[in-house]
């Protein structure tokens, strides 16, 4: 078999039993790899009424058919498990080089199921995949444990998949980390993990993926750097990577601050945490597995209250999780905290998301000192945050409730909360204030994850590509932030083409935030070519895409089953019906500009404007006739 | 014979951030800066005059226009779907030069 390895791993837990099995065909064919094979799995593995923590439930590993070839930036690992947060599909996807590791030993997927009676690891070197004792690494930190392996097997080069305490002691958004920085942090992968008693997986492999056509291979390869590269952005994206959108959100009007009650800093603020003040900490570049980009890099605190703090480069993600959605403007101190969420493995942004809530609901008087451990939970407060933190991730006292997440703190806060929360299925959305950015806000609402821009990705709005807004969606105002038009279309191809990406086992921001964005609406051939190159198996950009389309309407599916309806792809009420505090639609209300998106958005994706199920003709033009049989009874009388 | 005026172009002063390593032209990353005229176009051409460097961030189409990646934002919104480098310009008004990055 060409560009996979051909062999699945299913492995029970309880039952202490691996069993290898070929990857079947329908199942790269239609959903290529990685994400999509993992939604197809999961799907068929998890019946709707299954408790995510459950025994029986699966979570699954997969890489792509593109992962550990020349293709650039092809090091993407994918976990897939019904989510403890959101009760709803999960999953999450990580860089770094564990998903390349994995593919060397042999494997494209691996099922775990089961519960261990004891805390276990898996053991992988090459054909050889045993369970073995993990108690001496349970309670470990994911940065000990990493040690602590290459220790026992006496491998410095080991790969790692680790979740810390924090998912150990029951927080529900906890996360797997690759390789001590990596995360895979969406959805409470690590959780899962936690609920089978699996502390991680190490993995050493030494076998080729096999190419069909190395010299095309290359060929395609030259062409995908040369775009990729002719980003006129190229060298800052490769020296700070998404530190670059905080810059992008200040000046855009997006920049959350206090729980998104402000948007935007004055600029004295703002300079704390700006790539200039990263500059004071930056050491060196740092490249995930056959990167280009070099997006991250090695920091060191050589001051302050933070000194000594070294790891890898903060994301924005940290940065507003740590930062300006708590009042802390401070670039050292996200550093620390970045840190502390990798070796504890817990979800920045859940976490920032759900102490910011907790925070504003302190300075509204729905939540007492008595509530809070004593702990005035005032803005920008480091201490404040740290002990909270900390709770957290050891589920103590009112850590407790904040390591629920959200969803489940707006709730025991009520009413009042709603106005105030970020709860999108479940799940707190990503940062950026969407009353300004509207194809953004629709990615939020719409993903099937609950509250997130990887699963669209949408860069074409404030990426002045007005040509290629016009050639993938007939018109230039779909790169437009602040216009309607086209963008239930254009959130409904990028959520297709996202899919794709995370299935071959490509990076984003490699393949959508430059390469896509430097290119032009054939790029996605391009990316069929170096599929049919690998595999043998022809693809072009259109049925690529249809693949998006097909793996994003399982994930949809497994959400209808689990009785997910329209109402649950709106924003939350600030987003839609708060006027914008600042930025280039202020005074604005969302609620009605969303509404007609949404129901473009629906008409794009050939699912009902009432229910949001997908309709059956479109699920039978996917192939999906199974799944529009289980669809079926869910649909009104009359509806197909 | 009739009076002969001199039509001084009057001063509007605007809000001015440079961010993404264009600031590393200017040396500064924001100021206030107080230009003769009123569009974005008399802004960039006196902006250049003191910072000559700032000119690599242009190039010459149809009059100086944004380089390719270089993003031009007066309060919050692009130049693209204002009126470019024609676009009016008010007293207070804050005009952010950056990279093109959008960003979730």
């Amino acid at each position: 078999m060409f560009g996979r390895m051909g062999t699945m791993v299913y492995i029970d837990l309880t039952e202490r039993r691996v069993k290898k099995e070929p990857l079947p065909n329908y199942l790269y064919e239609d959903y290529l790899g990685g994400a999509g094979v993992n939604a197809r799995l999961l799907y068929e593995n998890i019946p709707p009424e299954m408790d995510s923590l459950d025994p029986s439930a699966v979570v699954i590993l997969g890489v792509g058919p593109l992962v550990g070839t020349i293709v650039p930036s092809s090091g993407r690992i994918e976990i897939t498990a019904k989510s403890p947060v959101t009760g709803i599909f999960g999953d999450s996807n990580a860089g770094g080089d564990f998903g390349p590791e994995l593919k060397f030993a042999g494997y494209d997927h691996l099922v775990i199921r089961g519960k261990a009676k004891e805390p276990v690891y898996l053991w992988i070197d090459n054909d050889q995949i045993e369970i073995r004792d993990a108690r001496p690494l349970w309670g470990k930190s994911t940065w000990e444990a990493d040690e602590l392996l290459k220790k026992i097997h006496g491998d410095r080069e080991l790969k790692t998949a680790l979740i810390g305490p924090a998912a150990e002691n029951g927080i529900l958004y906890g996360t797997v980390i690759i390789n001590r920085y990596r995360a895979c942090g969406k959805t409470g992968m690590g959780t899962v993990f936690a609920s089978k008693n699996l502390k991680g997986i190490a993995v050493t492999g030494s076998k080729d993926v096999k190419i069909n056509d190395p010299e095309a291979s290359e060929e395609i390869v030259e062409k995908m750097m040369k775009a990729i590269k002719s980003h006129p952005g190229f060298e800052r994206f490769a020296a700070y990577g998404t530190m670059l959108i905080q810059h992008s959100y200040q000046a855009h009007g997006k920049l959350p601050v206090k729980n998104r009650q402000e948007i935007g800093l004055p600029e004295d603020l703002f300079a704390r945490l700006s790539t200039q003040a990263f500059d004071k900490v930056k050491v060196r570049d740092l490249a995930c597995f056959n990167c280009p980009v070099h997006c991250s890099s090695w920091h060191e605190v050589t001051e302050g209250r933070y000194q000594g703090q070294k790891g890898e480069k903060p994301e924005f993600v940290a940065v507003a999780a740590f930062g300006t959605n708590l009042g802390n403007y401070d670039m050292n101190s996200v550093c620390f905290f970045q840190n502390l969420s990798n070796q504890y493995g817990i979800d920045m942004m859940e976490f920032g998301n759900t102490l910011g809530l907790a925070m504003e609901a302190y300075q509204r008087g729905l939540l007492k000192k008595e509530e809070t451990d004593g702990i005035a939970l005032e803005w920008g407060d480091q201490d404040a945050i740290e002990t909270m933190f900390f709770k957290t991730v050891r589920s103590e006292g009112s850590g407790k409730v904040l390591g629920e997440g959200v969803h489940r703190l707006t709730k025991r806060l009520g009413k009042e909360a709603e106005g105030f929360t970020t709860d999108v299925k479940g799940y707190g959305h990503s940062w950026g204030d969407c009353r300004s950015s509207l194809l953004w806000g629709l990615a939020y609402g719409t993903a099937s994850r609950g509250g997130d821009h990887l699963k669209s990705f949408p860069a074409i709005d404030e990426s002045g590509r007005k040509d290629l807004a016009l050639q993938l969606f007939g018109t230039e105002l779909a790169a437009n932030p602040q216009s309607e038009e086209a963008k239930g279309k254009a959130n409904a191809w990028f959520e297709n083409y996202s899919a794709v990406l995370d299935s071959l086992g490509l990076c984003k921001f490699a393949f959508t935030w430059i390469g896509l964005m430097a290119a032009d609406s054939k790029f996605p051939d391009l990316i069929a070519e170096a599929l049919t190159a690998a595999t043998g198996t022809p693809y072009d950009g259109k049925r690529l895409l249809q693949c998006g389309e097909r793996i994003y309407n399982v994930e949809k599916a497994f959400n209808v089953r689990c009785g997910l309806k329209r109402k649950d792809d709106y924003l939350p009420l600030r987003m839609l019906d708060t006027p914008a505090p600042a930025g280039p639609r202020k005074g604005e209300i969302l609620r009605p500009i969303y509404e007609k998106m949404l129901n473009e958005y629906y008409e794009a994706r050939g699912w009902d404007q009432e229910t949001s199920i997908p309709t059956s003709q479109k699920l039978k033009e996917l192939g999906l006739e199974d799944v529009d049989q289980d669809l079926a009874p869910l649909r009104k009388p009359g509806k197909a | 014979m009739g009076a002969c005026y001199l039509v001084i172009p009057e001063m509007t002063s605007v809000n001015i951030k440079f961010y993404m390593g264009i600031e590393s032209i200017t040396g500064s990353g924001h100021e206030t800066f107080s230009f003769q005229g009123n569009t974005l176009g008399e802004l960039v051409s006196q902006l250049i005059g003191r910072y000559p460097s700032l000119k690599t961030c242009f190039e010459e189409r149809d009059g100086l226009e944004p380089a390719p990646g270089i993003s031009i934002l007066v309060n919050s919104r692009e130049i693209m779907w204002l009126e470019k480098m024609a676009t009016r310009l008010s007293g207070g008004d804050e005009i952010v030069f950056l990279r093109f990055v959008s960003g979730g």
